[in-house]
This record gives structure tokens, C-alpha cells and sequence, in this order.
């Protein structure tokens, strides 16, 4: 039960926080990782 | 306190931010790379000589404070012809920046010191970075500095940006100049030619280059005469070559997409494919669960669902590392530039111009900038048909979808991935042809093409490794993200029905039933299962989601997904395989492509029609692929042949009906233009 609890908040916490940066990139038109050339603008709002 | 870098396109302005800031923004040996501007700190390194250099001027008493370096993007004027020579004009003119550092290249100063001589007249401090100092040392040529820095009255530090030379000089000058130039007015020499010249704005522009080709021919010393044939003007006449030059850049691009896929890059995905992401890490994370007695679902959902959907993905970082490794050092060597000559021809054919093969040759990497680097096209009909056509260039983010199609239904073949840009290529110039009768009015010009080739020159392996490291960062923070958010929702969406119970059979699942809805619209595609419409939808939030959504479904199969006797052989035929991937490739893109898109085309009447136009193409070139080939494969008619035929006639009355309305547009505005001419 335990290992469920734990195991279940670390990955749910993880993917909480990758939709959150995937969400605000979303926002923004660009991709997470900004790797492609994304604006100054584009950057600054999506945090990355 | 900011400092602005400007100079003329490809001068060497984000190299210097790159090496100064520690950035790594992306760099091209051509002009228009940078289209918007871009901002950072200094570093750290440059940050204590700027440091130092205040202190030495203001006797220890003030602090630099916080310095921002701005790079803008490559301007040949003050008066902006396009829309990112706006944003200099607008930047350096409207915000203040303390000191303007002008990087000019020293190969081509004559060209460059036009555009310093109206940075001059803004009354900002300026330093001029005389840059590719190495390369004018090579050719035995020569500037007088001290004379060319007296004459224009201004410091001038040589530098070069790719080897970090005359770095920490030219930023030490910069604080100092932002102190002790304020105020300062222009040399005599150039106010006594502009003076002369009269207050007409073409007077003005004749009298700043004759100042500016005086000056050069007082301080510039050429060892070889300007008409000497160099060794990048001998090899241009083979590479950049109308038709020598198209078969060098095929057998080149077949040579680093073999070396890509078959090679080093090949190799190390199917070890981390078949090896790492199929065996040892599921293998230890379902003995990990079960000794600590994790529930069934969660270990699935863990196991099948996030890991194999990611590392689906991530299998493919080495294949994109090699293939943009080999880019980066095209690129940096100068070839590139060629392509866009050589294009330029075809193209013209096509209403676009070689301007339109840049944004394409960006939009290997990603369609985002591809879309963005339209920017530099003058033209609006030309700019929008390039934003539309731009995405149909395959990007890194499709080469895993095409990568294990590749792998299952055409093992050890050298020519899939040729053939899909080939295909590609087959599919801009039809599409650029569709357009431009839509599109375009009769008599409108396409824009001139002039692109300043640079010398041939050995490609830095830094700057490929740092190219190479960037993408697949970005790829590794995707995967992390989207595709693993994406991953998670597919697999609850294929594990649970409505009732929010775990299924038996899948097709009993929300996904199954989603999917199920768009499957029928891809019978006469040959993709009529709600596995194949899921993947393809879920492509449109990622492309990579298409491999990492099969993944998953076919996470049950005992052989691997990269096998060719595995679960995919099951569902595809090697010609419905082609058409998938074909209407993965040309169909819209991503969410974040379309979304560069709108703001490009501006408005949304615009990316309506652009979307059409991309899913019709998609839809088009999949449909005869799976019709035509499964008639000549296996010699009867695929599934769906009946609404394919209706389909196919009802886009060609779409397209024909859409030319009617613009011929009566056209016909329209003649009739307008001849009656005011007779008035």
C-alpha cells in the first residue's frame, strides 16, 4: 500500500509537472525544450 | 546597461552574443538566420572584464551593474526593407541602448561601413568589431586600423567570433565607449560627404557609399586583385551548378542520411531500441515493482505506458544527434548557401525564389523557425505560400516516425529516407505550382533573389557538436513533457472504457472509440483502424506521439515494435506504411508549427485556409499512394478504391472552383486598373 502511495505521488508528480511545462509552452506556441529557435517572448511565458 | 549587436546579415552577430553570453542560438554560415531579437547576460567570464573596465574608468566608484547584450537581427540599412530589419531600425533608434557594438565583416567592409556610417549619425556610442579577421589574414589582405578608427572617429577592435579573439578587448571598449563617447559627433570627414550631398534621401544614400568606398580603398589592402578566381569561385562553378549542383546535393544528402540511418547513428538507436528500452529497463523496473508489491495497473501504466512510450522515442536521440551533426558541418562550411543558389532557379519556376529553400533548409531542424525565417521574403503572397509549403520539409521530430517505418517494412534499405524527401521536394514544387494559380495575381513580381555566398571554409567541429547537443536536449526535454504527458493520457484512453473500468479487449476502450470515429475518413488511405487514426491524431499535439502512441497500443505484442515480423508488419502492408507516413509528413503539423503559422500568415482566415490546404495534400498524396501502389503491388484494388475515386474528384472541383474565384479576382482588378489607365 505504501509503495502505491509513494511510487503513485513521485509519477503523478512528474507528469503533473510535465503538463504543467507542456501546457504553458502550448500557451505560448512553441515546443518544451526551445530548442528551435523559439522568440525572447516566446521563452519568457513559457518559462523555459 | 544593454548593448545592442548590429551589423549587415551574416556578419558574425550571433556567433559573438553565442561567445559572449554563453548562449547557444542558433547559427548559420548565411544571411537571415536571426529574425527576431534576442537577449542575455553577459557572461560570466566577460561580465569581470566589464567589471574591471568600468572600475578603471570611474576610478573603482561605480559598478557596470547588470549588462544585457541584445542581438539583432542583420540590417543592411537604417530604412528597413523587410520586416527584421524593422525590428534593428526600431531597436536601436526607440530604446537607448548605452552602446551599439557594429560587427563588421572585414571581407566585405566596403558593403558593411554603408550601414555604419547611419549608425554613426545616431549619436549613440559605437564600436566597431572587425570581424573574420582570420579569414582576410589567410588571403594575405590587410586593414589599417588605426587610420580606418581615426577616420571614423569610433574604436575598432578585430576580432573573430568563431575563435574567441579580441573578445575581452572588444567588450572592455564597449563599457568604456558607453561612458566616454556619449555626446560625440560624427567624424569630419563623413559629415563634410553627407553635408555635401544635399537633404534628398538617395543623396544622402549615394553619398554615404562613395564615403564609404573611399575609405575602403584607403584602409583596406588586398594582396590579390578583387578579380582574382579564388578557390570557392572555382568550385562553385561545379557545385552551385543548375544541374551539377542538384546531383551533388542529392548524393550528398543520400550519403549523411546513410550514414544517419544505416551508420553510427543506426546502430546505437537499435541498441537502445531493441537492448535498453525493449529489455533491460522494463525487465528491472517490473522486478523492482514486484518486489515492493506495486499494484498491477500503476506498474503497467509505468512500465508500458510512460517508459515504452518514452523510450520509444528517446530511442531515436542518436540517429537525430549524427544526422544534425552532419548538418551543422554542411551548413557551417558554406554549402548550404549553394543550395539555395542552385534552387533558386527551380523555384523562380514555381513563383517563389531562392529566399523560399531558406526557411525549408531551417525547417529540417523544426518547422518553427523554418515558418519564422519566412520573415525575410518581401513579397506577402510569396512569404505565405513559403509558410504554407515550409512544413512540408520533413523535420527532426518526424524522422522517428519515418525511422521505424523504416526499420520494419524496409530493413537495411538506403533509399527510404532519400525517397521521402524526394517526395517531398515532388510535393513543394506541386503544391508551390497549386498555389501560386490560388494564390497569386497575374503580373505580381517574385522577389529577387541576391545571397552573398560565403567562402568555403573548414566547419568548426565545436559548432556542429554544440548544434548536435541542442537538439538533443530539446528532444530528451520533449520526451520528458509533452510525449509523456501525451503517453499517459493514451494509455488510461486504452486501458479504461467509459465506465471508468480497465477493459478486456482494447477496441473496448475511450480510445478505441475515439479513434474509431476518424477511421472510417481514412478507409480510402488504407488506414481504416482506430489504432492508426489515434497515433495519427496524437501526432498533432507531437509528432514523435505517433511512434510513442503505438508503442503503447502494441505494448501487449510479444515481438518488438521495431521488428519486421513484429506488430506493426500486422497492421500496415509496406504501401499503406508509405501512405501513413506520408500523410504524417503532409498533413498540418504540430500545435506549436501551426501556431507559428498564425502568427505569420496573420489572421485566421489565412491559417484556415493554410490547414485546408495541408490536410487536402496529406489526404491527396496518401490516397494515391495506397490506391495506385496496391494496384500495381498486388495488383488489385485497395480498399475504399469507390470513395477514393469521389474523394479525388471532389479535390480536383475544389481546387478548380478555388482558381476560378482568384481568375475572377484577377480579371477583376484588370478590368479596374485598365478602366482608371483610360480615365
Amino acid at each position: 500500500m505504501m509503495a502505491n502511495i509513494i511510487i503513485g505521488i513521485v509519477f503523478f508528480g512528474i507528469v503533473a509537472f510535465a503538463a504543467y511545462k507542456t501546457i504553458k509552452s502550448m500557451r505560448s506556441n512553441s515546443c518544451p525544450g526551445c530548442a528551435c529557435g523559439c522568440s525572447d517572448e516566446q521563452r519568457r511565458s513559457c518559462g523555459c | 546597461m544593454k548593448i545592442a549587436l548590429a551589423g549587415n546579415p551574416n556578419s558574425g552577430k550571433t556567433t559573438l552574443f553565442n561567445a559572449i553570453t554563453g548562449r547557444t542560438e542558433y547559427v548559420g554560415n548565411w544571411p537571415g538566420v536571426t529574425v527576431e531579437k534576442k537577449e542575455a547576460d553577459l557572461n560570466r567570464v566577460f561580465r569581470r572584464i566589464a567589471a574591471k573596465a568600468f572600475a578603471e574608468i570611474s576610478g573603482g566608484a561605480h559598478s557596470s551593474g547588470r549588462i544585457r547584450v541584445v542581438d539583432l537581427p542583420g540590417a543592411y540599412s537604417i530604412s528597413p526593407f523587410t520586416s527584421e530589419e524593422a525590428i534593428t531600425r526600431d531597436f536601436v533608434t526607440g530604446e537607448n541602448p548605452d552602446v551599439i557594438i557594429n560587427i563588421i565583416d572585414c571581407s566585405s567592409l566596403e558593403r558593411s561601413l554603408f550601414f555604419t556610417t547611419q549608425l554613426l549619425e545616431l549619436g549613440i556610442p559605437l564600436v566597431i568589431a572587425l570581424n573574420k579577421v582570420d579569414i582576410i589574414r589567410r588571403h594575405g589582405d590587410k586593414v589599417d586600423v588605426s587610420g580606418l578608427a581615426d577616420a571614423l572617429d569610433c574604436r575598432i577592435i578585430e576580432v573573430s567570433a568563431n575563435d574567441g579573439e579580441g573578445l575581452d578587448k572588444l567588450v572592455a571598449e564597449a563599457v568604456k565607449a558607453s561612458v566616454q563617447d556619449r555626446e560625440k559627433l560624427p567624424a569630419a570627414g563623413f559629415d563634410t560627404a553627407v553635408a555635401g550631398a544635399g537633404g534628398d534621401e538617395d543623396g544622402l544614400d549615394r553619398a554615404r557609399q562613395a564615403y564609404a568606398k573611399t575609405i575602403t580603398g584607403k584602409y583596406f589592402f588586398r594582396k590579390r586583385s578583387a578579380n582574382e578566381i579564388t578557390f570557392s569561385d572555382k568550385a562553385d562553378r561545379v557545385v552551385a551548378h543548375p544541374v551539377f549542383g542538384l546531383i551533388i546535393f542529392a548524393l550528398i544528402m543520400w550519403g549523411v542520411y546513410a550514414l544517419s540511418i544505416n551508420g553510427i547513428g543506426g546502430w546505437a538507436s537499435g541498441y537502445i531500441n531493441d537492448v535498453l528500452f525493449a529489455e533491460a529497463i522494463p525487465d528491472a523496473l517490473n522486478s523492482f515493482f514486484e518486489s515492493i508489491g506495486l499494484s498491477p495497473i500503476l506498474q503497467m501504466l509505468i512500465v508500458d505506458g510512460a517508459v515504452g512510450g518514452v523510450g520509444a522515442v528517446l530511442g531515436f536521440i542518436p540517429l537525430i544527434m549524427v544526422l544534425f551533426f552532419c548538418l551543422a558541418l554542411l551548413e557551417d562550411s558554406g554549402y548550404m548557401a549553394r543550395v539555395a543558389v542552385v534552387m533558386d532557379r527551380y523555384f523562380k519556376k514555381i513563383g517563389l525564389s531562392g529566399k523560399s529553400i531558406i526557411p525549408m533548409i531551417v525547417g529540417t531542424g523544426c518547422s518553427i523557425p523554418g515558418v519564422m525565417a519566412t520573415r525575410t521574403i518581401e513579397d506577402d503572397t510569396e512569404r505565405r505560400i513559403t509558410t504554407i509549403l515550409t512544413p512540408f520539409v520533413p523535420c527532426g521530430a518526424k524522422l522517428p516516425v519515418i525511422a521505424l517505418f523504416a526499420a520494419v517494412f524496409f530493413p537495411g534499405a538506403t533509399w527510404v529516407f532519400p525517397s521521402i524527401y524526394l517526395l517531398a521536394g515532388l510535393v513543394i514544387i506541386a503544391g508551390g505550382l497549386l498555389l501560386k494559380k490560388i494564390f497569386r495575381y497575374e503580373g505580381e513580381n517574385i522577389s529577387s533573389f541576391i545571397l552573398e555566398l560565403p567562402e568555403y571554409k573548414l566547419p568548426s567541429l565545436k559548432h556542429a557538436l554544440r548544434q548536435m547537443l541542442k537538439q538533443a536536449i530539446a528532444f530528451i526535454k520533449k520526451a520528458a513533457t509533452i510525449i509523456l504527458v501525451m503517453n499517459t493520457l493514451v494509455w488510461f484512453m486504452q486501458t479504461y472504457g467509459w465506465n471508468l473500468r480497465p477493459v478486456e479487449d482494447q477496441s473496448m476502450s475511450i480510445l478505441a472509440a475515439i479513434g474509431g470515429v476518424a477511421a472510417p475518413l481514412l478507409l480510402p488511405l488504407g488506414l481504416a483502424s482506430w489504432q492508426m487514426a489515434s497515433s495519427i491524431v496524437t501526432g498533432f499535439i507531437a509528432k514523435e506521439n505517433v511512434v510513442a502512441t503505438l508503442a503503447i497500443l502494441l505494448a501487449s505484442s510479444e515481438d518488438a515494435l521495431y521488428t519486421a515480423t513484429g506488430p506493426l508488419a500486422e497492421m500496415f502492408t509496406p504501401v499503406t506504411a508509405f501512405a501513413f507516413l506520408a500523410f504524417n509528413l503532409f498533413a498540418p503539423p504540430c500545435f506549436a508549427a501551426v501556431g507559428a503559422m498564425n502568427s505569420e500568415l496573420g489572421g485566421r482566415r489565412w491559417i484556415f485556409k493554410a490547414l485546408l490546404f495541408q490536410l487536402g495534400v496529406g489526404y491527396a498524396v496518401a490516397m494515391l499512394i495506397t490506391q495506385i501502389g496496391t494496384l500495381i503491388v498486388y495488383g488489385r484494388p485497395a480498399d475504399g478504391a469507390l470513395a477514393s475515386i469521389i474523394i479525388a474528384a471532389a479535390l480536383v472541383g475544389l481546387v478548380i472552383a478555388a482558381i476560378r474565384i482568384r481568375n475572377g479576382k484577377t480579371r477583376g482588378i484588370s478590368n479596374t486598373m485598365r478602366e482608371e489607365n483610360a480615365l
